[in-house]
């Protein structure tokens, strides 16, 4: 099994060790990626396949090994370098100024300047008016950024990458946070992309984008690659027992519903948006017992975000009432709405879920620091919370973390461990939790889908937020569909349930649904609302 | 967190800025070098230029740990000047008017309510944030300067002591006078009152509840408000226990050394204690090396006035390159967050200004 050449790309011998809590990211790894391929970049959370792709574009530098660009070989020892080599990665956190344009945004750092070296801002607008063209969105260049939905901002970062001239263009995890309909944006672009001759690497846990898209593709384990070829050599099964090295565990069966007590309940709640001109959530209501998991779908921009913030207390509401264990928590605080039982976890990990920069401890504390036995008389006593956080960090299997660290030395997948871990352990009775496994390996993800299972099985209610609708399909009893701000359907899953027919409510192209509609175990109904879908 | 790394920073710009001083002093001196051995080494030569260095670190401990509490909180307290002005004059007239009790009754009613009372004009800007949304920023430096005017007025009128030749109130009684440490120098038992209190905001912010909440604000506002606190509670708390360190600064520095409050008796004490927690980086121990190197600069220009042709106003100058050198530090680190690869760096402190 082997790539063809000739390579745009060729590591060979990679090594990195990192001196501040010794670990070997990377042990003597070959990467290599044909021309203008589409190249698959795999492995679990900690294979090594950020440290590879950062040493790629100059974020890390390597202790040994080489690196070959279109067969010569290159020392890439800072971005501004890799850009130069015709470089550039899609990072998985954005990095753009939320009050900047798009335009701003792409522009930033290589803007045109005129003689006199101030920045031609017709000059540059043009080209990237022909790149916003060549990708065929319908990007609102003088929008602000934080105006945009995630996909948007994705693909801003793409433009704004390719716009420096970029040969080889890598992207870590770009879908997810995408929508189903977002994702299908992006790989017509990528798609587009190769055809105009570029070289994509494309990192990435789903398998199932990877076999659709890519051509070929490298597993890494351990610091080293384990497999390498084209894609058409493999199938699903080899490709993640290759990463995993060994057979994934078979999957909890499905429980069914019992009669239990309504947990959290919305009743006709509305919420404006920030400017409280439109409503972004409209009388929805909805109804979540004990023992279940429900999963909430929607495209990005319908007020799926809204109303989950809504129900967790962090966004004002403009009418309707929440209930939690029937006690009307209406106009209360955030704390107010934790302290009855709410746990939730953003779609924002990192700027909403977790403070990055203050310690391991301190993110854990900060949602507890305020009750016995953390506090006495206003005083934190920090060997308690310090204790607390110790025995969390084992139960999580949460890697490399000291509690005094800031939480920004952890990977991705281990700060996901410790908001999982800090909001679990608060024992909620009611958990909201947006894309459970967003940016996650396999065996994370069945890490936190057990953890699920075992929080409806004690009892509690579990709504998850997924954009990942084989998620939302493998683990929720109903699904309801948020669109144009109403929920429009409420399903029972079952295996009659589709992804199109789910899609299309998705997309607001169901048909209108009848009432009541009991047919083979997937029952469909319209709740209280008008009927409105298009 | 401080780091060695930050150390290494800190003394790359307390050397840079005495840098700047010896070149402003080497363009505009006659003699340069008596200039430069007044200025640099004067306020070590006797018992009397160092008693009045540390008697004029004492309120910028105290104002640079006022600093503290409102930047690690992330918001910018800029109204120290007024809340000092406040805390002097309301300490003097209290004073007065309790003149016949002793002074250990008289000491912590006087404190207690000029801390709360700055503290409440500092405290004005978080609610005005929290009701109208008016940028603390602003409301603190605008609400400051009122302040100061008003005061000044009253000074003026019905505050005034008609034998003094200038703007100012009568002398309070000498038994309120703090001790002498160091006679003939200014240096007074006040520097006590500050270290402990020092080390009082140093406990607070590290131990209690609050400190963690000022903190946790601090790094992200976004995050806290998820995780419960109620942010606007805070960042009016952090405000209000910032303009309480700020009056007790000045009224110290009337027990300490005035004994009676005039026009413009704060010669920037305010301004200066920003740049005092801007070089501390927040951490209120630190508060106390970086005011005793501002003290260390002021006294150099003084002595340097003094004993060789340093004019008061080259003094100036070089403390204002020094303060622009020691605020262009806030730049650096801004620099060093937007060039480095680290992803998780948060931009909160520049966002939330």
């Amino acid at each position: 099994m082997k790539t063809v050449g000739p390579y745009a790309i060729e590591m060979e011998g990679i090594s990195k060790v990192f001196e501040t809590n010794r670990t070997v990211a990377l042990d003597r790894a070959r990467f290599r990626v044909s021309k203008g391929a589409i190249h698959a970049l795999v492995g679990e959370n900690g294979a090594g396949k950020s440290t590879l792709m950062k040493i790629l574009c100059g974020l890390e530098r390597k202790n040994a090994g080489e690196i070959l660009v279109d067969g010569i070989p290159k020392e890439i020892r800072s971005v501004k370098e890799a850009y130069a080599n015709g470089i550039g990665m899609v990072n998985q956190q954005f990095h753009l100024i939320e009050d900047y344009t798009v335009l701003e945004n792409i522009l930033l750092g290589v803007e045109k300047t005129n003689r006199w070296g101030l920045i031609d801002r017709r000059e540059s607008a043009k080209e990237v008016q022909k790149l916003i063209e060549m990708s065929r969105l319908e990007l609102p260049a003088g929008r602000k950024v934080s105006e945009l939905t995630m996909g948007q901002r994705q693909l801003v970062e793409i433009l704004r990458i390719l716009n420096r001239a970029v040969e080889i263009l890598i992207l870590d995890e770009p879908t997810s946070v995408l929508s189903p309909r977002e994702i299908d944006w992006l790989f017509s672009i990528i798609r587009e992309l190769r055809a105009r001759g570029k070289t994509i690497i494309f990192i990435s846990h789903r398998l199932d984008e990877v076999f659709e898209l890519c051509d070929s593709i490298t597993i890494l384990r351990n610091g080293r690659d384990i497999a390498e070829g084209t894609l058409s050599d493999f199938d699903k099964k080899q490709v993640s027992f290759l990463m995993i090295g060994e057979p994934l565990g078979a999957l909890n069966p499905k429980r069914s519903p019992k009669q239990c007590p309504v947990l959290l309940r919305a009743e006709n709640l509305s919420v404006r948006d920030a400017d409280r001109k439109t409503e972004v959530v409209r009388s929805v209501n909805m109804m979540l017992r004990g023992h279940e998991i429900a999963a909430l779908v929607g495209v990005s921009n319908n007020g799926k975000q809204e109303l989950v913030e809504a129900l967790s207390g962090l966004r004002e509401t403009s009418s309707g009432n929440i209930y939690l264990k029937d006690k009307k928590m209406t106009g209360s605080t955030p704390r107010g709405f934790r302290k009855a039982g709410i746990a939730f976890i953003p779609e924002d990990r990192v700027r909403m879920g977790a403070s990055v920069s203050s310690s391991v401890l301190d993110n854990i504390l900060a949602t507890k620091y305020f009750e016995a036995p953390y506090t006495k008389r206003g005083w934190i006593n920090r060997k308690e919370a310090g204790k607390t956080a110790e025995s969390l960090i084992r139960e999580y299997r949460i890697k490399g973390a000291s509690v005094h660290a800031p939480l920004a030395t952890l990977s991705g997948g281990n700060i996901q461990r410790v908001i999982l871990a800090r909001e679990i352990s608060s024992d909620p009775s009611v958990l909201i939790l947006c894309e459970p496994t967003w940016g996650l390996d396999h065996r994370s993800c069945d890490h936190i889908y057990e953890r699920l299972y075992e929080l409806a099985e004690s009892g509690k209610a579990v709504l998850i937020v997924s954009s990942y609708l084989d998620e939302a399909l493998r683990l929720a009893n109903r699904i309801f569909v948020i669109y144009k701000g109403e929920i429009i359907a409420e399903l029972e899953n079952s295996s009659s349930l589709t992804k199109i027919a789910i899609g299309e409510l998705m997309l607001g192209l169901g048909r209108p649904l009848s009432q009541g509609y009991e047919g083979d175990g997937s029952s469909i109904k319209a709740g209280s609302f008008d009927g409105h879908t298009s | 967190m401080v780091t060695l790394r930050d150390l290494w920073r800190t003394a790359f710009i307390v050397g840079a800025a005495l840098g700047f001083g010896l070149c402003v002093i080497l363009l505009a001196s006659e003699r340069p070098g008596d200039a430069i051995y007044a200025f640099f080494l004067g306020p070590f030569s006797n018992a009397y230029f160092f008693g009045n260095l540390l008697a004029s670190a004492i309120p910028l401990i105290l104002t640079g740990a006022a600093a503290c509490v409102s930047f690690s909180a992330s918001v910018f307290n800029l109204g120290l000047e007024g809340q000092v002005y406040l805390g002097s004059f309301l300490g003097v007239f209290l004073t007065c008017r309790f003149g016949e009790l002793p002074p250990l009754v008289v000491y912590p009613l006087v404190f207690a309510i000029v801390f709360c009372c700055s503290g409440t004009l500092a405290a004005l800007s978080g609610y005005l944030k929290r009701a109208r949304n008016v940028n603390v920023l602003i409301s603190t430096l605008l609400i400051s300067y009122i302040t100061i005017y008003v005061v000044d007025a009253l000074i003026e009128t019905v505050f005034i002591d008609p034998t003094a030749g200038l703007a100012a109130t009568p002398y309070i009684h000498d038994k309120f006078l703090f001790a002498r440490l160091l006679p003939p120098s200014d240096l007074h038992s006040g520097l006590f009152l500050a270290l402990a209190l020092t080390i009082i905001l140093r406990i607070i912010m590290k131990k209690s509840a609050l400190g963690f909440e000022i903190t946790l604000t601090g790094k992200s506002p976004v995050f806290a408000r998820y995780a419960g606190v109620s942010v606007s509670k805070v960042l009016t708390l952090s405000l209000f226990i910032s303009g309480g360190f700020a009056g007790i600064a000045g009224i110290t520095d009337i027990y300490g050394i005035h004994g009676r409050m005039f026009r413009g008796f704060s010669s920037g004490y305010g301004w200066n204690g920003i740049a005092v927690a801007l070089i501390a980086k927040n951490h209120p121990l630190w508060v106390i090396p970086a005011a005793l190197f501002f003290a260390y600069l002021e006294n150099g220009a003084n002595v340097g006035a003094l004993l060789a042709d340093i004019t008061p106003e080259m003094a100036r100058t070089i403390q204002a390159t020094i303060f622009f050198t020691v605020t262009a530090d806030a730049l650096f680190s801004l620099i060093r967050k937007n060039k480095g690869g680290d992803a998780w760096t948060p931009s909160s402190t520049v966002s939330s200004l």
